[in-house]
């Protein structure tokens, strides 16, 4: 680890402070006639009162302060409650701010989040990660400052404070069709992950085994890896909607030009690389004398195979699909634009009705997805990890 | 006989000069889409030639790669230097945080911030492009041995100097590999900037799924994938060109 320069405080702390003041001149809030508008954006003290404004701007001359002079963990840990602490207070008087703007403003009068509140929610992020690396001891108070303010914002979602901030409006207008959409969306990049998986591994154990089968199966996977996403999804377009002119009973199973088929082939190709690459490298990384140690205790060639390559190569295996999942969660977004449905729906109508707020529904969710299943994914990873490589591998 | 390297470029460039042969002989493509799709009255995108819309995809990707390359470098040996020391630890956690952010959803957040057109695109190609060379220039440099940095200052070099001739030439090959994957990602991404107007390649294939019209996606689609093909073989044989390899950032 690298060693701290205490002399001159925490650097990351007071550049994380300072954007944190930069944030104040910037809009908070938006105020828009309809959600099509453009808007008017109001100050932090416009939007807040000024009490609210002055209260976060002494927090952060606070965290300024403390960051300049940190010394011990008690710093740190105040650094972050007062990061916290603005995060929470920016998103509950952001609810009701967002609720007297929309009363008293025009009929459909729309209320959105703007830069300074981004910059306010990056300054924090900084915050929080200086007062972690501060506290590598102290496990308890890192989770806590981590997720304190993130799962007060939640709560303060689902409870209802912020539906009238107008990407939750957006989405109280349409809770029905995202459910849809989300499950689709979960759907296509689960199913072609699978499906990848069951075609990836067999052709990363036959490439590991055959010197002649390596080349080919990797310069195809190469290459379907290089060719730009909307691209592999036209060219499948063409093929499939000749086949089901020429085979109109294909039709009956969905198979069609455009939809859900063209989409689902593509994201199988796209995760078959790092799923191939990652088994092949497991198995090629083994040391061979673990398998002559297996056939010497007397273990068949499918004992060795099953005992000590799969449990082995395993991490590096599931680690191939993780990556090729959260690709598959990105490549799923794009598929919406072929007619496949999903949370890329919500993002291409935005961007066809010019709706900002319609385009922040579907990118966001696509963001958390992607961080959710990389999450999931990891953790996998480290459960199946044999005791002895825990160190080695992940 | 030419040594394998210098095949490499003589075959790259003699693909190219076919592709830009191809895409700039209309008639083929005309002639080729008509008798592919009989049934579409117009087989050609009207609002640019499929020149003027490679030039436009390169445009996009060229720029958003230059500041790409010009900011992330030296951004990722800032923070392998002392001074910047204190940063490697976020700039590490925010590149691995940011390469699971799917590229359209940055491309989309982009236009609610930036509103639509070319700037948005470039910001957000750059942004994303930015990840990769970060990371690999950061895992280039850290793989450099101590040994020898040793040796570079054993033998009178200032630090300037042992970044410049010895840091930098050893960490070569991983910093190309990490513009390398910015750069396809970018080219891939830059087709959906077509979506919030930004051109390129990708607007024959939206324009051609908007209108239902297979030849337009054809189009767009058959130069897009070559182009892709073709610039990963350019990078390749540049990275090629630097044999040095550290083994620990081979991967």
């Amino acid at each position: 680890m690298m060693v701290r320069q205490w002399v001159t405080g925490n650097s990351v702390a007071v550049t994380g402070s300072c954007l944190g003041l930069l944030s104040l001149p910037f809009g908070w809030l938006t105020l828009k006639a309809s959600r099509l508008t453009a808007g008017t954006s109001l100050r932090l003290w416009d939007a807040f009162s000024w009490g609210v404004a002055a209260a976060i701007i002494v927090l952060w001359l606070l965290c300024l302060a403390l960051s300049l002079a940190e010394r011990d963990k008690r710093h740190a840990i105040t650094i972050g409650i007062t990061a916290n602490a603005i995060l929470i207070l920016t998103f509950i008087f952001a609810g009701p701010a967002a609720n007297r703007l929309t009363a008293t403003g025009a009929e459909f009068a729309r209320v959105s989040l703007s830069a300074g509140v981004w910059v306010t929610v990056a300054a924090v992020y900084m915050l929080v990660f200086a007062a972690r690396q501060s506290l590598p001891d102290y496990r308890v108070w890192q989770n806590l400052i981590s997720w304190t303010g993130l799962a007060a914002v939640v709560i303060l979602l689902f409870t209802g404070w912020l539906n009238n901030i107008s990407v939750v409006q957006e989405f109280l207008g349409r809770e029905s069709r995202f459910q849809q959409e989300l499950v689709k969306h979960i759907f296509l990049f689960g199913g072609s992950v699978i499906a990848g998986t069951i075609i990836g591994i067999p052709l990363g154990i036959w490439a590991a085994r055959n010197r002649r089968a390596e080349r080919p199966i990797f310069y195809f996977a190469n290459i379907t890896q290089t060719i730009p996403s909307l691209a592999l999804f036209g060219l499948l377009i063409a093929p499939l909607s000749a086949l089901s002119f020429a085979f109109p009973v294909l039709r009956e199973f969905g198979i069609r030009g455009v939809g859900a088929a063209p989409a689902l082939i593509a994201l199988i190709i796209y995760s078959l690389l790092p799923i191939v690459r990652n088994t092949f490298v497991g198995l090629r990384q083994l040391d061979p004398a673990v398998i002559d140690a297996g056939l010497g205790m007397g273990m068949s060639r499918p004992q060795v195979f099953r005992r000590l390559e799969v449990p082995l190569a395993a991490p590096l295996v599931l680690e191939g699909v993780r990556t090729a999942s959260v690709q598959a969660v990105g490549l799923t977004a794009v598929a919406a634009l072929i007619g496949a449905g999903g949370l890329g729906w919500f993002v291409f109508q935005g961007l066809g009705q010019a709706a900002p707020d319609l385009i922040i529904l579907g990118a966001i969710p696509i963001i958390v997805l992607a961080l959710f299943v990389d999450a999931v994914m990891r953790t996998i990873v480290r459960v199946s990890t044999p005791k002895g490589l825990a160190t080695g591998t992940s | 006989m030419p040594d394998r390297q210098t095949r490499r470029w003589i075959i790259l460039a003699l693909a190219s000069a076919a592709f830009i042969a191809l895409i700039a002989s209309t008639g083929v493509w005309e002639a080729s889409l008509r008798f592919l799709f009989p049934q579409e009255s117009q087989v050609l995108h009207p609002r640019a030639s499929l020149l003027t819309l490679v030039v436009e995809h390169l445009g996009l990707v060229g720029i958003s790669s230059s500041l790409t390359i010009l900011i992330g470098v030296p951004l990722g040996i800032w923070v392998t230097c002392p001074g910047g020391r204190n940063f490697l630890p976020i700039v590490t956690d925010l590149t691995s945080f940011g390469q699971t952010f799917p590229p359209v959803a940055v491309l989309a957040l982009a236009v609610p911030m930036l509103g639509f057109g070319l700037v948005p695109t470039v910001v957000a190609l750059f942004l994303y492009g930015l990840l990769p060379v970060v990371r690999n220039t950061i895992a280039g440099l850290r793989a450099v041995p101590p040994h020898l940095l040793d040796a570079a200052y054993g033998m009178g070099m200032g630090r300037f100097q042992a970044l410049f001739r010895v840091e930098i030439p050893l960490a070569a090959r991983v910093i190309l590999a990490g513009i390398r994957i910015s750069v396809i990602i970018n080219i891939g991404t830059a087709m959906i900037g077509a979506a919030i107007g930004a051109g390129g390649l990708g607007s024959p294939i939206i324009a051609g799924l908007v209108q239902d019209n297979l030849a337009y996606i054809i189009e767009g689609a058959v130069p897009a994938a070559i182009l892709a093909v073709l610039a990963d073989q350019l990078l390749a044989n540049v990275e090629g060109s630097f044999a040095y390899m550290p083994e620990e950032a081979t991967r």
